[in-house]
């Protein structure tokens, strides 16, 4: 019964990874991430410099020696650049899973038990998609402090909605299948049936939710670290484009290198959750 | 139930609604940490006795209620409390603030809105195309990066290398310089190119991808298929029975974010230093003026419930299936 079970849902996996390794872009996309991932990781190994080693070598333009060039103190860009990944894409996947968390308990619960409870849950969920979210964040951060830990937990907090509607009408729809039924009459109780029976089966487009979660969550960061609201203790992306704005005319690479690691990391997400999109509804495909 | 009776109905509906966004706001002001008096005197010399007197005139030693209720009939006669930061009535400053944001906005929505929903349906009616690829893949490009720092970008060179536009404010200052009649209004639309085209592009990539997803989503449709079986022409499918389903969920998107163009300006305002409302918040959050703040969060969201009522009442009267109950 079990194995059986298990072999079915590989069987599932391997077909939605054919239909999602059709979509180049998104192939593409998972490779940027998985490089940008082991990059940060290894930081202290791969950066040439120590990121915040002041030196007299400011404003040095690009070269061999600083391939993204040198900042207003003299530190080496690429080196920061690297560091700033690590805490800009842990940022955008710790928020990313906070709201994922709340969003799919949310709707798993929602659509799993109907009636008076998905409507109340659903009218909160209503509720909190016409908040102006970025505009709370920054109320809060700023009252209560711009640390990385306040960062992402406002940003996941307040990005969920989306993610319970889609967790919700998968619930829904799951939940009226066979199979569960079957799961019920062999004595599975409803924890054991939303958790086991159909959260795996809700997955794809879960993960959806997640990779644009993570992008929005790296965007906001930096929209956030812009705005003089960033964590001033860490590297981040975004951090360093606060610190470039005023320097534009006398330094371009301090801008342009992390901007540029902001939108290709943002673009392989948004790919990435477009591809899973396209694999899910082969008709509805975007290409 | 006719047309008129739906929008009142729905009109009453967001009074509680409004209710509840004040409410809200009076939980954040008062679960803001730090003492208010503090704040505000902790800086002079003055006593702790002196504090409690401060604290009584204040009205903070009163229950919470009545606290709220006096909140509420402030906000309700237009005060949204003084700035500290400008040394004027956070009201007054907004009222100032909004022509040089709604200018901005206008100038960047509005093109946004009309060239994202064309090429949206333009994608979609040729899906898997020449032309969808490169208009999604142009989309997916905009929808994705930075919008403050598209503006970085954009003023390195079209400002910095290029010195085709200013790069910061509405007009140009110096008094040599400074302009009249038709050359003082070329002046401001210079400035406002590139403000206006930034913005815009992150509305349009994100009007491309929705107005493309919900047509595609529309064309599958079994009244689609029928009326294809019928033997209508292509375009009189897509104009007459596609576009008008797919354009609802767009208009809920350009609804919310009418609803909420002083944060959208936020960010584009900071860069290009745009005197407006966004640029006034900028100067709140870097004050930690939390009045000002408070005032524009709240501002805004009265502008959300008030957007989307007029989003739902024009549901109401485009989509013939919405039956008012």
């Amino acid at each position: 019964m079990i194995s059986s079970q298990t072999r079915e849902s590989f069987a599932r996996w391997t077909s939605f990874w054919r239909e999602y390794s059709k979509h180049r872009g998104a192939v593409i996309g998972l490779g940027v991430i998985t490089a940008m991932i082991t990059v940060s990781a290894l930081a202290p190994y791969v950066a040439p410099f120590d990121p915040e080693e002041i030196t007299v070598d400011r404003w040095l333009p690009p070269s061999s020696h600083h391939l993204m060039g040198t900042d207003n103190m003299g530190r080496d860009v690429l080196s920061r650049t690297i560091w700033g990944g690590r805490i800009s894409l842990f940022i955008g996947f710790v928020a990313a899973t906070i709201a994922i968390l709340v969003g799919v308990l949310i709707g798993a619960m929602a659509g799993y038990f109907g009636g008076k409870l998905d409507d109340l849950l659903m009218r909160l969920t209503d509720g909190f998609m016409v908040i102006p979210t970025f505009f709370l964040v920054l109320l809060i951060v700023s009252m209560f402090g711009s640390t990385t830990f306040n960062i992402m937990i406002v940003l996941g907090l307040t990005s969920w909605p989306e993610t319970a509607r889609v967790a919700r009408a998968e619930f829904l729809s799951l939940s009226k299948m066979e199979f569960i039924d079957a799961a019920r009459v062999l004595g599975a109780g409803d924890l054991r049936i939303m958790f086991f029976h159909i959260l795996p089966n809700a997955f794809p487009p879960i993960l959806v939710a997640l990779s644009m979660r993570v992008a929005g969550a790296i965007l906001n960061e930096a929209a956030l670290s812009f705005l003089g609201l960033g964590d001033i203790n860490v590297i981040t992306w975004g951090q360093m484009l606060h610190g470039a704005i005023r320097y534009m005319a006398l330094g371009w690479w301090m801008a342009v290198f992390p901007g540029l690691c902001i939108f290709f990391t943002v673009l392989a997400f948004n790919i990435i959750g477009d591809g899973l999109t396209d694999a899910l509804n082969p008709r509805l495909r975007h290409r | 139930m006719s047309l008129r009776t739906y929008v009142f109905r729905r009109s009453l509906y967001s009074i509680p609604l409004v209710f509840f966004v004040i409410l809200f706001n009076f939980i954040l002001i008062h679960s803001a940490p730090g003492d208010p008096v503090i704040y505000l005197y902790g800086h002079l010399d003055v006593s702790g006795e002196q504090m409690e007197i401060i604290r009584e005139q204040m009205g903070l030693r009163d229950p919470l209620y009545r606290q709220f209720l006096t909140y509420l009939s402030r906000i309700l006669t237009g005060d949204l409390g003084y700035s500290f930061y400008f040394r004027q009535p956070v009201i007054e400053l907004f009222a100032q603030g909004l022509p040089a944001t709604l200018m901005l906005m206008f100038a960047s929505i509005l093109p946004a809105t009309v060239i994202g929903v064309i090429l949206g349906v333009i994608a979609a009616k040729h899906a898997r195309s020449r032309a969808d690829y490169l208009i999604s893949t142009l989309a997916i490009y905009g929808y994705s990066f930075p919008v403050f720092w598209g503006g970085m970008v954009s003023i390195l060179i079209f400002s910095v290398w290029l010195g085709w536009f200013p790069a910061m404010g509405m007009t140009t200052l110096t008094a040599a310089q400074a302009k009249t009649g038709v050359d003082y209004y070329v002046d401001v639309l210079r400035h406002l190119f590139l403000p206006a085209i930034v913005l815009g592009m992150w509305y349009l990539a994100s009007y491309v991808r929705f107005t493309r997803a919900s047509m595609l989503e529309v064309l599958e449709k079994d009244y689609i298929i029928t009326a294809r079986s019928k033997g209508l022409e292509d375009n009189q499918i897509l104009f007459k029975h596609a576009l008008r389903n797919a354009l609802l969920p767009v208009l809920t998107v350009v609804g919310l974010n009418l609803g909420m163009v002083f944060t959208g300006a936020v960010i584009t305002e900071t860069v290009f230093a745009w005197p407006g409302i966004g640029s006034l918040l900028q100067a709140g959050i870097v004050s930690r003026d939390y009045t000002l703040l408070m005032g524009g969060f709240l501002i805004t969201s009265i502008c959300v419930v008030f957007a989307n009522l007029v989003t739902d009442c024009m549901y109401a009267i485009l989509d013939p299936r919405i039956t008012y109950k």
